[in-house]
């Protein structure tokens, strides 16, 4: 047996990245774990580059940056793909959701779980990320995005001060921001291993549905190289996108230094949290708006609910699922057009109509493989 | 399996109606309400004029740069700091290093303490930032009836669209339209987002001479300011479109390479037959 | 196919002559492509850039660097 296969280490990485037994026919919609992954990287490496030469302090955090961009040899890149690897992070992010929704990849419990359990950290670590350069658009973000603690009934004033670190967002606010979004990557980096740990445990699901298992090839030389291609033409958009339009997608709000007194007209997260912002206005009540933004997220967890016993799952199987997955998507751009917004009266109208549908499109998406099972065992 | 949906033929197309119906519709609403606004209520929507840095791989105009730094300095300086720009910023980007030393210390700049502890007043050096006209910001409000004028080292990206903006702004003062009250302290300029701006229109033809022998007209100086403050905002700008370059240049030829090989390595799996033949024992399962 | 031969026995043959065949061509490839691009880049950019204007304000012109 070759070192390979045998040392207690090595093993591990061989049985991951070269002799996994795969499906043979995966097409590019596999390829989003791995360009996560990829990006993953390069969040961890230009972020903690960044972090050396970055004040966490309200006074300097601001000025700190400008400087990294202007002064520092290269800061300016670093800062670029730091902001649009975020982008690029949650671009592929719901890629592989909804690669997972459409093919059913949720009949994986531990794999699914972890991975909204990763989505929902990863939120938080971008947010928390958003607020550092202490912009104005950093810190009316963080203002709001806190307040909404306070719409736990009780516990939630006290709850928000406590987060705030004083009345108000403020200095210590942007001190522990800074740790948290340091510390968070690294506990994303562990489940993520853990995530890639359950899925070679079942194995990847493929295009078609059905068992793999006897049609399977081997990872390294063709998945190895495939994932090596899409990382390369990955880096090509990724680095014209950056450097043509980095800038465009920061808020002109954000270069200008946060104020408590001036509340900026129109404030807005970035767009991948644009679709859970207009969940949250569109209902009327504040801790109903709350509990509205966690569900949007939250009823993922549902679709791995008793899983085992279902013949069906994904959208291939049914047009009518596969009609519901792109209303579901139409929906999703929908609500992100509407976050965008003013919370102005038709929008309002709409977002609302928009947030109802969300929660019908998703419900009756996960109960449809049940449904689908029921009466094809009683027919 | 599809015999399930046949058999639901109604249930299904009415599910597909109400579902494709919510959608379009909902979408057709929201297109439909993306209407332009009036102008008064937000303000005009600057023209897009063609900067020679908006290119693929354009820098920015360097002599244009020197000559908006010009108009900052005699004409915006008065009322607007820069303090994210240093005079060492200006070296080998609109003047040499003598000229930027002799700009810098034009410039009075409080240092110290000494050893005697006192502050005390030196001329510029090339690590200090432009000067600000007031010592801080309750002073530039007081001396502007209320309102504060913005630093303008990053106001290119402070303002959507903003060398657009800029140009706009600065060359669109008129005479309000008929019917609409003058206010007091305030001047009409619709680019201005309510109509009515604290800035009094500071760019005429001739308001200064450039050194350049270029002629100074109103929309002359516009550009080149706005030209200035551009770089100012972003002084990485010709680096990053010389990546972009490089990127264009290295990348094709790299991934057309790697598709090779990619099909390369596939071949063998994309070429091969598989052969399903059900025996007795194996191919009794319904599909 | 002759002179290929001698290329490929000089330089591609052996791990350790490979090694240093691909350093030696990512050296120079990067001096090239470097150098290429620049050139590009300043002709697209002709007039603009402070190294093309600077002999306007008291630098003498300077010798491609």
């Amino acid at each position: 047996m070759s070192f390979r296969k045998t040392h207690p280490l090595i093993k591990i990485v061989n049985s991951t990245l070269v002799d996994l037994p795969s499906p043979a026919n995966l097409s590019v919609n596999w390829n989003y774990g791995s360009l996560l992954g990829l990006v993953l990287v390069i969040q961890l490496i230009t972020g903690i580059v960044l972090a050396t030469r970055f004040s966490g302090h309200s006074d300097m955090s601001f000025d700190s940056v400008i400087s990294i961009y202007q002064d520092s040899n290269y800061g300016w890149l670093l800062r670029l793909v730091h902001s649009t690897g975020a982008s690029f992070f949650f671009l592929f992010i719901y890629l592989h959701i909804g690669r997972g929704l459409y093919y059913g990849s949720y009949v994986y419990p531990e794999v699914w779980n972890i991975g909204v359990l990763i989505y929902l950290i990863l939120m938080g670590t971008a947010f928390l990320g958003y607020v550092l350069p202490w912009g104005q658009m950093s810190y009316w973000a963080a203002t709001v995005i806190t307040n909404l603690l306070s719409a736990i009934p009780w516990l939630g004033p006290t709850m928000v001060e406590w987060v705030w670190g004083g009345f108000a967002v403020g200095n210590p606010t942007l001190t522990r921001f800074f740790a948290l979004h340091y510390l968070l990557p690294f506990v994303v980096t562990a489940l993520v291993i853990l995530h890639i740990f359950y899925l070679h445990i079942y194995g990847s699901s493929n295009p078609l549905g059905i068992s793999s298992n006897t049609n399977k090839v081997s990872f390294h030389y063709y998945y190895s190289v495939k994932d090596l291609y899409v990382y390369f033409v990955f880096f090509f958009v990724f680095m014209v996108f950056t450097l043509k339009y980095g800038y465009v997608f920061m808020d002109a709000e954000n270069f200008i230094p946060a104020n408590p007194l001036v509340t900026p007209t129109h404030i807005q997260p970035e767009w991948y949290f644009l679709f859970a912002y207009a969940i949250l206005r569109s209902i009327p009540n504040k801790l109903g708006g709350v509990v509205g933004l966690l569900l949007a997220v939250l009823v993922l967890f549902l679709f791995s609910v008793s899983t085992s016993k279902l013949l069906f799952s994904g959208t291939i199987y049914s047009p009518l699922a596969r009609l519901l997955y792109w209303s579901l998507v139409s929906n999703f751009f929908l609500l992100t057009w509407l976050g965008s917004c003013p919370a102005e009266s038709p929008y309002n109208e709409v977002a609302l109509v928009a947030t109802v549908t969300y929660f019908t499109f998703m419900l009756t998406m996960c109960a449809l493989p049940h449904i689908s099972t029921y009466l094809y065992l009683k027919s | 399996m599809f015999k399930l949906f046949k058999s639901k033929k109604v249930a299904k197309n009415l599910a597909i109606g109400l579902a494709s119906a919510t959608t379009a519709s909902g979408l057709g609403l929201a297109l439909a309400l993306n209407v332009d606004l009036f102008a008064s209520d937000h303000g005009c929507y600057p023209a897009k004029y063609p900067w020679f840095h908006d290119g693929l791989f354009n820098t920015y105009d360097h002599a244009s740069i020197r000559r908006g730094y010009e108009v900052y300095k005699q004409v915006c300086s008065a009322c607007h700091s820069m303090r994210y720009t240093y005079f060492r910023h200006l070296v080998g980007v609109s003047h040499t290093e003598d000229e930027a030393k002799a700009e810098a210390a034009e410039a009075m700049v409080t240092d110290g303490p000494n050893e005697e502890g006192n502050m005390y007043q030196r001329p510029g050096k090339l690590s200090d930032p432009l000067p600000s006209p007031y010592p801080n910001d309750e002073a530039a409000k007081a001396a502007n009836g209320g309102a504060l004028p913005p630093d303008l080292s990053l106001i290119a990206f402070a303002r959507n669209n903003g060398t657009n903006y800029i140009f706009s702004l600065l060359t669109g003062y008129h005479d309000p339209p008929a019917g609409v009250e003058v206010k007091e302290g305030l001047h009409y300029n619709p680019y201005f987002n309510g109509g009515w701006i604290a800035m009094a229109k500071a760019l005429y033809d001739e308001v200064i001479e450039y050194t350049d022998g270029t002629p100074a007209t109103e929309s002359q100086l516009a550009k080149d300011v706005t030209e200035y403050l551009r770089w100012s905002s972003e002084k990485s700008h010709d680096e990053k479109k010389k990546l972009l370059l490089k990127t264009f240049l290295i990348f094709p030829p790299i991934l057309a390479l790697f598709y090779v090989y990619k099909r390369r390595v596939f071949t063998v799996m994309k070429s091969r037959k598989l052969m399903f033949n059900p025996t007795k024992s194996s191919g009794s399962g319904k599909h | 196919m002759a002179l290929g031969g001698q290329i490929y026995t000089i330089f591609f043959k052996k791990s350790s002559t490979y090694f240093l065949t691909l350093c030696a061509g990512a050296f120079f490839f990067e001096r090239f492509a470097d150098g290429f691009s620049d050139s590009i880049f300043n002709s697209i950019n002709k007039g603009k850039q402070w190294h093309d204007i600077k002999h306007l304000y008291g630098q003498p012109p300077e010798e491609e660097e």
